[in-house]
């Protein structure tokens, strides 16, 4: 667990950070959100000790960071940053190596964890290990800024806008894989991001920032429910929130019984893993109030009605 | 016709009509009556029958075409090349025959179109060799081949009737005076580099220090060779005068000590911001996830730092390597040594191919430390890329 008690960071008269309280549990996503200048960076810094809080305390499962020198806390937790900083004059086999290196690890038990971890992330070690970062595209690049992060097995990871510079397409896979790994192996994952998208898509808990204070931190079906008013709620977006209530969800779970509908052949079907939000794309662009759900063998499991979408996306209260 | 006209290479027919000009209008060698007096000119008309001529002559020209219409740039390159080396026989052969009823001090001396065709030949496999955009390395490895090549030509005793190669046999010293130009150059800039790189990356670390430097860095820049000599033989000669032990060890107000704190100071500008220019280029996001891995201060500057400045340090490097190669010829006037000592005595002597004889080996060291240090840079670039 990680408690950031009265954290406060001055930067002459401003306060880039007022005095925050925050609780992330193991094994948790916490995603700090805010707009530029926030002091959610500032924050994440304080964490790994890149930034010294001027006041107040980060403890990780219960220890005090400051009693340990900052480089050894560091290479204990994994750090992958927007723009990747992948050292542009190693291959991708020594930029992974460079924590197992600084602790001083075999180079056996290096190689087998650059093989384990090109591997998690569906990257052919033969056609990428001994590649330099610039031959890579921007995905891979921060595929490979994830495995560098992973290399010493943390189990605290600090992001900080990792997938910033990526594509749309790029960014909500690597979004996903992101998410599979961190269910894998467990970790704590800090993200800071300024994308709500992004945090409903990967966090249990999304801690809302602005002006350097914590305004509000839930999970993010609670946060588009009931979101604070003012700089909250037109974060999590007064409309769209339905649409993002919507994705949060799968199908599975809130499917209908098929024998209460007519389905037919020509009844369009959707996988039970898919999210409430594809579930009506589908429906409007098939012009089909009625989806078959399918399960993982491609069986017909239940149906999804655009009715029950419409209800479940609906205003709360 | 236009087809032909559009296909010609401008730069190439540039060259190719001056190299013509030269060889039809500029004398190739002077027949002096000895060491001093200025002599005759002796144009191609008089030399061009003699044997060696009739095999330069036909290669010259197909080099001249075919740097004018042809696109491949290997026979661009590989025919001028030959036709340089084809000119160095060709005029060492004539030698003979042009001192045949001669008085015995009469000399043979290279002319201005002998030099003229040397830079234009040049100059068009410069541009092929450019053009051909081969790799660092073999780049190096072809100009080793071409100037060893014209070393043995040289060594053969081809030349040996000619006026330069006289002054060069008379002077027992030559390579002694080669290894002390180097030597002069390396003991000016390993200090420079010693003292320079620590306080280039002082200057990227700290605004404070880099607006006290740079600018006394610059002004040292501006004070012209032999001023800064003068300036540093009036302290020097106090020192050596007050401490007898000091000039002991050669610390001089003339000699190898004030030009090597002279070329020292020079030194230091280039690489000094080039430095700090190298490290203020680099990728912020890199140096934040080194230290965000947990690197400490050491680890980054070794494994992080200096390997990516490099290649800009090494520009830093090659200007003080020129400039100083070229300096030390100056220190020769105070008794530094090097080539310099035949630039000044035969100023002395109006001897203009002992000149000679100290100028083209400081020109050829510069030119071999640019193409050393150019691969380097391109060797350490290609790391990084």
């Amino acid at each position: 667990m990680i408690e950031l008690n009265n954290l406060t960071r001055s930067f002459g008269d401003h306060k880039a950070v007022d005095n925050l309280n925050l609780k992330v549990e193991t094994g948790e996503i916490c995603a700090l959100i805010g707009t530029s200048g926030c002091g959610k960076s500032t924050t994440l810094k304080m964490i790994n000790r890149l930034i010294e809080p001027s006041s107040g305390t980060v403890l990780i499962d219960g220890e005090d960071i400051r009693n340990q020198p900052p480089e050894q806390l560091r290479r204990k937790i994994g750090y992958a940053i927007q723009g990747v900083g992948l050292f542009p004059h190693r291959s991708v086999y020594e930029n992974i190596a460079t924590v197992p290196r600084l602790l001083g690890w075999s180079s056996e038990k290096i190689d087998a964890r650059v093989h384990e971890l090109l591997e998690l992330l569906k990257m052919d070690f033969d056609s990428f290990a001994h590649r330099k970062p610039n031959r890579l595209s921007g995905g891979e690049q921060q595929r490979i800024g994830v495995a560098r992060a992973l290399a010493a097995n943390p189990d605290l990871m600090l992001m900080d806008e990792p997938f910033g510079a990526l594509d749309p397409l790029t960014r909500e896979r690597l979004q996903l894989e992101l998410k599979q790994i961190q269910k894998l192996l467990g970790i704590t994952i800090i993200l800071v991001t300024h994308d709500i998208e992004e945090a409903i898509r990967l966090a249990d808990r999304i801690a809302v920032m602005d002006g350097g204070r914590l305004l509000q931190q839930a999970t993010p079906e609670e946060l588009l429910r009931n979101p604070r008013e003012g700089f909250v709620s037109n974060l999590v977006g007064g409309e769209e929130r339905a649409l993002r209530l919507l994705s949060l969800r799968s199908i599975g779970d809130l499917m209908e019984p098929a024998e209460c509908f007519e389905l037919n052949a020509t009844t369009p079907s959707i996988e039970a893993s898919a999210t409430l939000r594809d579930a009506l794309a589908r429906q409007i662009w098939q012009q089909s109030p009625v989806l078959r759900v399918t399960g993982e063998n491609g069986d017909t499991c239940g149906a999804i009605s655009m009715e029950r979408l419409l209800s479940l996306g609906q205003r709360p209260g | 016709m236009l087809s032909v006209l559009r296909r010609v290479d401008r730069l190439g027919l540039t060259l190719s009509l001056a190299s013509t000009l030269t060889l039809v209008l500029l004398p190739l060698v002077n027949l002096q009556p000895n060491r001093i007096l200025p002599g005759q000119g002796v144009a191609l008309s008089q030399l061009w029958q003699q044997n060696s001529f009739l095999l330069f002559l036909p290669l010259f020209l197909l080099a001249l075409l075919s740097a004018t219409f042809s696109r491949r740039l290997w026979p661009r390159a590989m025919m001028s090349a030959a036709a340089l080396l084809l000119l160095i026989i060709a005029l060492g052969n004539s030698t003979t025959l042009l001192l045949e009823d001669q008085p015995p001090f009469a000399r043979v001396s290279l002319g201005s179109g002998f030099w003229t065709l040397l830079l234009l030949l040049g100059l068009l496999m410069t541009d092929a060799l450019i053009k051909l955009q081969i790799a660092p390395l073999p780049r190096l490895a072809l100009v080793a081949i071409y100037l060893s090549a014209i070393f043995t030509l040289l060594a053969s005793g081809l030349w040996d009737q000619i006026s330069l190669m006289l002054e060069y046999h008379n002077q027992e010293r030559f390579w002694q005076q080669g290894g002390r130009h180097l030597l002069l150059v390396a003991g000016s800039i390993l200090p420079a580099l010693l003292i320079g790189v620590p306080l280039g990356i002082r200057c990227h670390r700290s605004p404070r220090v880099r607006a006290a430097i740079l600018p006394v860095l610059s002004l040292l820049q501006t004070i012209p060779s032999l001023a800064m000599f003068g300036l540093l033989m009036i302290p020097l000669s106090l020192l050596a005068t007050s401490f007898p032990l000091l000039s002991e060890f050669g610390i001089r107000g003339i000699g190898a000590a004030p030009a090597l704190l002279a070329l020292f100071l020079y030194s230091l500008l280039p690489i000094v911001s080039n430095t700090a220019a190298g490290f203020d280029g680099l990728d912020p996001a890199v140096l934040q996830a080194a230290k965000g891995m947990g690197m400490n201060q050491r680890q980054r500057l070794w494994q992080v730092e200096l390997p990516l400045a490099l290649p800009v340090m090494l520009s830093g490097l090659r200007i003080v390597l020129t400039m100083n190669i070229g300096l030390v010829a100056v220190a020769g006037l105070i008794g530094g040594g090097g080539y310099g000592t035949y630039i000044f005595q035969g100023l002395g002597q109006t001897a203009t191919d002992l000149v000679l004889l100290g100028t083209l080996p400081t020109i050829l060291l510069a030119f071999i430390a640019a193409m050393a240090i150019d691969t380097l840079i391109a060797l350490t670039q290609r790391e990084t890329r």
